[in-house]
């Protein structure tokens, strides 16, 4: 069953109680934990050509993500900056109209945001195990 | 042209489209070319799509879009690249 949250820093904050918290081990083991405001200002620096995207973007036929969904994902990143989190490794819509931040390291984190205000988590530990959960805002539809 | 009639040589080139976007390909950063570059796509069940340079070129591929120029990078591999990694073509 996936672990519904009510929002993204209860669903990181709870998801570190419950495991060997990926934030500070993985991630810190490779020594690309970087908390600063910088890195964050880089994500939402990252989300605006993002938000620019026309449909067809990936000459496949994939719709851009909505302006809702970046403006979500923006609200995201602030959460998550402003909670001292690590700023994700990548930043990239998907061709599934959604966008994706990612955490590489001797884990992979990644969160999903696939609707305005929801989105997916999914850790892969060192073993290759992955979980999956998900958590939305309360300005969710 | 199938596969089945031209087996692909482990030293033939082939290419991948990458669309000039964060996550996939960021001029600023070494390499520029980002994991987003090789994520499949929704639905790429069974592994990603590249193309044969033997019969498409890279001009081709590129024109292969209605993007405006300069939207997308092309990646050059060689298909020996892939299976040293491990994976079948």
């Amino acid at each position: 069953m996936i672990p519904v949250m009510d929002s993204p820093t209860q669903a990181l904050s709870g998801y570190s109680r419950q495991a060997d918290p990926y934030l500070a081990t993985s991630v810190a083991r490779v020594g690309i934990v970087d908390r600063s405001r910088d890195k964050w200002r880089n994500v939402v620096r990252a989300l605006e050509p993002i938000r620019r995207l026309r449909d067809d973007w990936d000459g496949l036929g994939a719709a851009a993500p909505s302006v809702e969904l970046v403006d979500s994902a923006i609200e995201l990143a602030g959460t998550l900056g402003r909670s001292d989190q690590p700023a994700p490794t990548t930043v990239a819509p998907t061709p599934a109209s959604t966008i994706l931040f990612t955490w590489d390291g001797t884990e992979y984190f990644e969160i999903e945001i696939r609707s305005p205000y929801r989105a997916e988590w999914m850790r892969v530990d060192e073993s290759g195990i992955a979980t999956h959960g998900e958590f939305a805002s309360s300005l969710a539809g | 042209m199938s596969e089945a009639a031209h087996p692909i040589d482990p030293d033939e080139p082939i290419l991948r489209r990458i669309p000039i976007v964060p996550g996939y390909f960021d001029p600023a950063k070494a390499p520029p070319v980002q994991a987003g570059a090789f994520r499949p796509n929704p639905d790429e069940l069974d592994g990603i799509s590249f193309f044969r340079e033997r019969e498409l070129s890279v001009s081709e591929l590129v024109a292969g879009t209605k993007r405006a120029a300069g939207s997308f990078a092309v990646a050059r591999l060689t298909a020996r690249d892939l299976l040293d990694l491990g994976l079948t073509l």
